[in-house]
C-alpha cells in the first residue's frame, strides 16, 4: 500500500476551527422552532446537527473531525434513562407518601438517600455522555474512545464536591484537575492512549494564584458593592419588603454592574488558567497539546456570548457555544508529531445509545 | 490513469494512515484501488461528510469507518456520472419524515396529557385504598404546615369546631375522618387535601367574621371534595402531568416530583365539574343538617367581593373560586336550594374562639 507521510514518518498538526456564526444561528433557529411544535423532542436531532457541523468544521492536521452520532440514539438513550431511573425515583417518592406516615423517620430519609444517589449520578452521567461523544468522534477514520468506570467517576466527583464545599471552594481547582486526569487517562484515539502528565509547563500555570484572586476579589467586590448600596441609599433607604421603589431597585442593580464586571475579570483569568493547565497536560503519541487562551478571550466571549443569547432570544445559544469552542480550538497548538501509521482502529466497544442520563438530569451540553 | 480514474486519499478505518489511492468512476459505483487492495462502493450507499478539509469526503453506509477524499476534478466527474448524487434531496426527505413523525408523536403525547391523564385520575382515585389516601393526606398536611404556620389558637379552635365538622361529615357521608387545621395566610382560602385533611386560612375566618354560617357552608363544600376524593384525583392529575412533561422535556424528575408533592398540592385546583359537585354535596349536607344553603351563596359573594373585578385582585381569589369564573351561576344555584329558617350550627361564643384563634399575632 502506498501511504502519504510514509511508514514511520510522523506528521505535525494544526488544530483549527472554521465554523461561521450564520450556520450555527440557523441550526439554533430551526431547532428552537421545531422544539416548539414537538414539545422539545426535536432537541435530540438539533443537537446532533449542531455537533455534526461543529465537528466537521474542526480539523486536525487538515483532516476534519467526523461526528457519527444520530438523533435517534440520543432519543432512545433518554427514554432508557427516564424509564430505568427517573420514573423509579419518582415512583419511590410517591410510594413513600402512600406507605409511610408523617412521623416515620424513613419518610425524611428516603428523599435524602435518593438525592445522595442523584448527586453521584451527576458524575456518572457526565462520564457516560463523554464516552458517547468520544465513541461518535472520528479522525482519519479512527474512533476515539473512553474507558474506565462511570460509577467510580461519579463517586470521585461527589467526594470532591463535598471536599470543595467544606473548603469553601478551595479544593475546587484541584478537584477539576483530578477529574480531568481521571477522564483523560482512560481516553483513546484508536489504539493510542491519551496521557495526562503534570509537565513543568502545565504545573507552571498559576492555578491557585488565579483562584485566590478570583475568590478574594469576589469577596471584596461583594463587600464593596454592599458598601456602595449603603452609602448611596442609607439604612432608611433600603427596601423593607413591604413596598419596593423601582428607583431603589434600579440603583441596587445598577451599582452591581461594575462589580460583576470586576468579578468576571477575576473569574475569566482563573478559567483561562484552568483550560491551559489541563490542555498542557495532554499528550497523545508524540504530540503534546498546548493552549494560548487568555483572560481576555474568556472575558470577551462571556460578554459577547451573553449579548448574543439575549438579543437572539435564546436561539443564539448554539452559536455562542460554537464561538467558545472555536476560540478554545484556535488557541490550541500541537508540539511534536503523531505517527499515524502506528495508530490502529479502536477495539473499545462503543455504546449503542448515548447521554440519556445526562439529558434526564439536565446536564446536557451541546458539545 | 484512465479518463475515469482519479487520484484520491483513502483512510481504510483500520489504521490512521492516509493511503494514496486511485478511484475509478463507473455508472453505478466507484472503485477504490490502494495497491493490491480494491474496494467497490455503490453510489447509493455513499454519504458525503461535510468538512473543513480539502476535497469531497465520502463514507460508505456499510463501512462507516473508511473515508475517501476526492479532489476537485474527481468531484466534478462524479457529479457528471451520478447526477444529483449529493443534491441534498435525501437529507431533506429524511428531515421531512422526521418532523412529521415527531409532530404526530407530539399530538399523541398532547392527547395523553390533556385527555388521558385527567380521564384516568378519577378511576385511579376511586381504586386507591383508603388507608393509602389517609397516609398521603397526613403527609401532605404535615408538609403544608411546614410552609404555612398554623394559627396560634388552631388546636382550641378545631376542638370547638370539631363536633360541627363531625356532624357535617357524618351527614354528608364524607367517607374519611376529617382533620381540620387553621393556618396563617392573609388570602381567604380553604382546601381539601386527600384523606379528609381540610385546611382553612386565617384570611377566610377574617373575611367571614360576621357570618359564621357562611364559614360552615365553606367547610361543607370542602367535605364535598373529601367525599368525591377530589384531592386524590388532583394528585394523580398533577403527578401524571409532571411525569409526562418530565419524559418530554427532561430535567431532574426527582426534584420536579418533590416540588409537586411538597408544594404544588397546596394550590389544588379542581375542575368546574368537581366544584359544582362539591357545591351540590354541600347544599344537600346543609339541608340534611337543618342548615340553610343560602349561607353558601353568601360565602361565594363575600369571596367574590374580596376578589373584585380587576386583574390585580383576581390573583387573590382562592383556588376553589378562581378556576371558576362563573361564580354568579354558583351563587344562583346555591340560592335556589335555600329554604326558610334553618339553624345556625355555631354559637356566638364558639365563633368568637375561632375568630380570636386566627387573629394576626403581633410581632414582639
Amino acid at each position: 500500500m502506498s501511504e502519504t507521510g510514509g511508514v514511520g514518518q510522523a506528521e505535525s498538526l494544526e488544530i483549527k476551527n472554521t465554523s461561521n456564526i450564520g450556520s450555527m444561528l440557523w441550526i439554533g433557529f430551526y431547532t428552537i422552532l421545531l422544539n416548539l411544535v414537538t414539545l422539545t423532542i426535536f432537541r435530540f436531532w438539533g443537537r446532533t446537527h449542531f455537533r455534526r457541523r461543529l465537528w466537521s468544521d474542526t480539523s486536525v492536521g487538515g483532516e476534519p473531525l467526523h461526528y457519527t452520532g444520530r438523533g435517534l440514539e440520543l432519543f432512545i438513550g433518554f427514554f432508557i434513562a427516564i424509564f430505568t431511573l427517573m420514573l423509579p425515583f419518582t415512583s419511590i417518592l410517591i410510594a413513600v407518601q402512600f406507605f409511610l406516615g408523617p412521623d416515620t423517620l424513613f419518610l425524611a430519609v428516603v428523599p435524602l438517600l435518593l438525592y445522595l444517589v442523584l448527586f453521584i449520578l451527576i458524575g456518572v452521567a457526565i462520564f457516560l455522555a463523554r464516552r458517547y461523544h468520544l465513541s461518535r468522534t472520528r479522525l482519519r477514520g479512527i474512533r476515539f474512545a473512553q474507558t474506565g468506570s462511570a460509577i467510580g467517576y461519579g463517586i470521585a466527583m461527589f467526594g470532591y464536591g463535598i471536599l470543595t464545599g467544606i473548603t469553601l471552594g478551595w479544593f475546587g481547582p484541584e478537584a477539576r484537575i483530578r477529574l480531568s486526569r481521571k477522564m483523560w487517562r482512560k481516553a483513546y484515539f484508536g489504539s493510542e492512549p491519551f496521557h495526562f502528565e503534570d509537565t513543568a509547563e502545565a504545573t507552571a500555570e498559576p492555578v491557585y494564584a488565579s483562584f485566590a484572586v478570583a475568590w478574594v476579589g469576589t469577596l471584596i467586590a461583594y463587600i464593596a458593592w454592599i458598601g456602595v448600596v449603603f452609602a448611596g441609599l442609607g439604612v432608611e433607604g433600603l427596601p423593607t419588603g413591604e413596598e419596593i421603589d423601582p428607583a431603589t431597585i434600579g440603583y441596587i442593580y445598577g451599582s452591581l454592574i461594575p462589580f460583576v464586571f470586576l468579578i468576571a475579570i477575576f473569574v475569566s483569568w482563573h478559567e483561562a488558567v484552568m483550560i491551559r493547565r489541563i490542555v498542557k497536560s495532554l499528550r497523545v503519541n508524540g504530540a503534546r497539546l498546548s493552549s494560548r487562551i487568555s483572560l481576555w478571550d474568556i472575558l470577551e466571549l462571556s460578554i459577547t456570548n451573553t449579548l448574543l443569547i439575549v438579543f437572539t432570544l435564546g436561539f443564539g445559544f448554539m452559536a455562542a457555544q460554537m464561538r467558545l469552542w472555536k476560540r478554545i480550538a484556535n488557541r490550541m497548538s500541537v508540539e511534536g508529531e503523531i505517527d499515524f501509521n502506528a495508530i490502529k482502529q479502536s477495539d473499545v466497544e462503543a455504546p449503542s445509545q448515548g447521554e440519556g442520563l445526562a439529558d434526564g438530569l439536565d446536564l446536557i451540553s451541546n458539545f | 490513469m484512465t479518463p475515469n480514474s482519479f487520484p484520491a486519499r483513502f483512510y481504510d478505518g483500520e489504521t490512521a494512515t492516509a493511503h494514496e489511492a486511485a478511484v475509478f468512476l463507473e455508472a453505478a459505483q466507484l472503485i477504490i484501488e490502494v495497491g493490491e487492495r480494491r474496494e467497490v462502493w455503490a453510489y447509493k450507499f455513499l454519504t458525503r461528510i461535510p468538512g473543513a478539509g480539502d476535497g469531497l469526503r465520502l463514507t460508505h453506509r456499510r463501512d462507516k469507518d473508511a473515508i475517501l477524499v476526492l479532489g476537485a476534478e474527481a468531484e466534478t466527474a462524479l457529479h457528471s456520472v451520478a447526477p444529483g448524487i449529493f443534491d441534498g434531496s435525501r437529507e431533506r426527505n429524511r428531515m421531512g419524515v422526521l418532523v412529521v413523525g415527531l409532530i404526530i408523536v407530539t399530538g399523541l403525547i398532547s392527547a395523553a396529557l390533556f385527555i388521558g391523564v385527567p380521564a384516568a385520575s378519577e378511576p385511579l382515585a376511586r381504586a386507591t385504598p383508603k388507608d393509602f389516601e389517609l397516609r398521603m393526606g397526613k403527609n401532605l398536611a404535615a408538609q403544608i404546615t411546614t410552609i404555612f404556620r398554623p394559627c396560634r389558637g388552631s388546636a382550641q379552635a378545631v376542638t370547638t369546631l370539631q363536633p360541627i365538622i363531625d356532624e357535617l361529615a357524618d351527614t354528608g357521608d364524607a367517607g374519611f375522618p376529617v382533620t381540620f387545621r387553621f393556618v396563617h395566610m392573609s388570602a381567604p382560602n380553604a382546601f381539601a387535601l386527600p384523606g379528609g385533611q381540610v385546611v382553612a386560612t386565617s384570611g377566610l375566618v377574617n373575611l367571614l367574621g360576621e357570618d359564621p354560617d357562611a364559614f360552615v357552608a365553606v367547610i361543607a363544600h370542602e367535605l364535598g371534595h373529601v367525599k368525591a376524593r377530589d384531592g386524590m384525583q388532583a394528585f394523580y392529575r398533577n403527578a401524571g402531568l409532571g411525569v409526562i412533561l418530565e419524559i418530554i422535556t427532561g430535567g431532574s424528575g426527582v426534584a420536579q416530583q418533590l416540588v409537586l408533592v411538597g408544594g404544588q398540592l397546596r394550590q389544588l385546583r379542581y375542575n368546574r365539574r368537581q366544584e359544582m359537585r362539591a357545591d351540590e354535596t354541600a347544599a344537600g349536607t346543609l339541608l340534611k343538617a337543618n342548615m340553610n344553603p343560602e349561607a353558601l351563596a353568601r360565602a361565594f359573594e363575600a369571596l367574590q367581593s374580596y376578589g373584585g373585578n380587576d386583574e390585580e385582585s383576581d390573583r387573590k381569589v382562592p383556588a376553589w373560586l378562581s378556576s371558576h369564573p362563573d361564580t354568579d351561576d354558583r351563587i344562583e344555584r346555591a340560592r335556589a336550594r335555600a329554604k326558610a329558617g334553618g339553624v345556625s350550627p355555631i354559637s356566638d361564643e364558639d365563633w368568637a374562639v375561632i375568630v380570636e384563634a386566627c387573629k394576626k399575632e403581633r410581632k414582639g
